[in-house]
């Protein structure tokens, strides 16, 4: 028998136990509790969705859609994962939704590049760029699929199993997307190790 | 273990790699790793790149603005969708005994009126009526009777005026003032009260603002 979200308990740890207290008392509609968990969620949604989509002019408005659906659908939550990992969900899947509205199709736009072309060009956008944006460039020559997982790997820190639950994939879809996107961002890495040591010559002559 | 076993072992732990960084990997497969790094180079030329791509992603992590500003755009989302949700429900409470009702009793109260007059009246005066349009009348039995304020969003077509008008059901006293603001007559039906009802009229395309007028 399904329980209610008010018979939940967790034992992942007391940051998620904190979440879920927020989330039960949203279900009541308490609004400080939502300001808080808001407060909470917010950087790590921006974040993770500005590196997603790309589009900077749209992420507040999709991380918005996103604690929406928490506020109407709290009740909905069934305690299968952790609080975090069902509105990380959420808001990959207002993500994809989203960019799906824009017809911008970044998969088969990464996917059509070829390798020589892409290194030309990857060796003209560190040029222009300069570092700061490397990272930026970087992962725009992968796929929104192929970005989430790095996102949600290196900086929200999760494991295979909740990235899965997340994108509503299988695990080694998870894997598989992690290990093309390894080897994009790869090829970038010498470069940016190229362009460094030039910068680091060019600081010592301007010392010297 | 054949070389068809070792292989497969360090495809897999290829894959694992970027998790047993972030320190995901449950304990098992945490020692698999670490049995497997300490014999295999390739491993640990992999492990130093991702640890090299996670650095820089970390580094060039971005500033987030203060929750806030965004907070208050949700807050205010959250309250129309309330206040929509009530006055849809008020609606269409208030709807189902003004529709046809009202009307069918005015449609019968003209045709005796008409009957009436044209039976007495000795000579018909004809009138060009096609530059006057008559507006609803609400009868007697929806409510108690108000005068409220209305402010139309400015400029505001006649159309969209008129239909609002026909919506509410409702005459007008006076107006418009030097702020465009109306002072109509509306029957408030009994399922509702005069809150309910001001909010469900804020509702309708091209009213701005409407409010109890003294």
């Amino acid at each position: 028998m399904k329980k209610s979200i008010h018979e939940l308990k967790t034992s992942r740890g007391p940051e998620d136990a904190e979440n879920l207290k927020l989330l039960q008392r949203v279900t009541v509609k308490d609004k400080v509790a939502f300001e808080k968990l808001y407060s909470r969620f917010y950087p790590q949604l921006t974040r993770y969705l500005s590196r997603l989509m790309r589009r900077p002019e749209m992420v507040e408005e999709v991380v918005n859609d996103t604690l929406f659906v928490v506020w109407e659908k709290a009740e909905q939550f069934q305690g299968r994962s952790k609080v975090s990992t069902w509105i990380t969900g959420i808001a990959y899947l207002k993500g994809i939704k989203a960019l799906d509205k824009l017809r911008m199709m970044p998969e088969q736009q990464a996917q059509s590049l070829h390798d020589a072309e892409e290194i030309e060009e990857t060796r003209n956008l560190i040029s222009r760029l300069g570092l700061q944006d490397w990272l930026a460039s970087g992962l725009d020559q992968i796929s929104v699929d192929q970005r989430s997982v790095v996102e949600l790997t290196y900086i929200s820190g999760y494991s295979y199993l909740e990235i899965a639950d997340i994108m509503k994939c299988p695990v080694n879809t998870v894997k598989t997307r992690m290990f093309h996107a390894r080897r994009r961002l790869a090829k970038l890495l010498p470069l940016l190790e190229e362009q460094n040591s030039v910068a680091a010559d060019v600081d010592k002559e301007i010392i010297g | 273990m054949g070389k068809m076993g070792k292989m497969a072992i360090h495809e897999e732990i290829l894959e694992l790699l970027p998790w047993f960084i972030n320190e995901s990997l449950g304990e098992k497969e945490r020692g698999l790793v670490l049995g497997h790094l300490r014999e295999c180079l390739e491993c640990r030329k992999e492990r130093d790149q991702i640890q090299a791509v996670e650095a820089f992603v970390r580094e060039n992590d971005q500033r987030v603005p203060d929750y806030r500003f965004s907070y208050n755009k949700l807050l205010s989302r959250i309250d129309d969708a309330e206040r929509n949700r009530e006055s849809t429900a008020g609606l269409d409470e208030s709807r189902r005994p003004w529709n046809w009702m009202p009307l069918a009793g005015i449609a019968v109260g003209l045709v005796l009126v008409v009957a009436i007059v044209g039976t007495f009246r000795p000579t018909v005066v004809p009138v060009d009526t096609s530059g006057f349009r008559t507006l609803t009348t609400q009868t007697g039995n929806a409510g108690a009777s108000r005068r409220v304020a209305l402010t139309f969003h400015q400029p505001i077509q006649a159309l969209t005026m008129r239909q609002a008008l026909i919506e509410t059901h409702s005459n007008i006293v006076s107006g418009p003032d030097e702020t465009g603001t109306y002072i109509i007559e509306v029957e408030i039906p009994h399922t509702m009260t005069s809150e309910q009802y001001l909010q469900a009229m804020q509702k309708i395309e091209g009213v701005q603002y409407a409010r109890l007028s003294e």
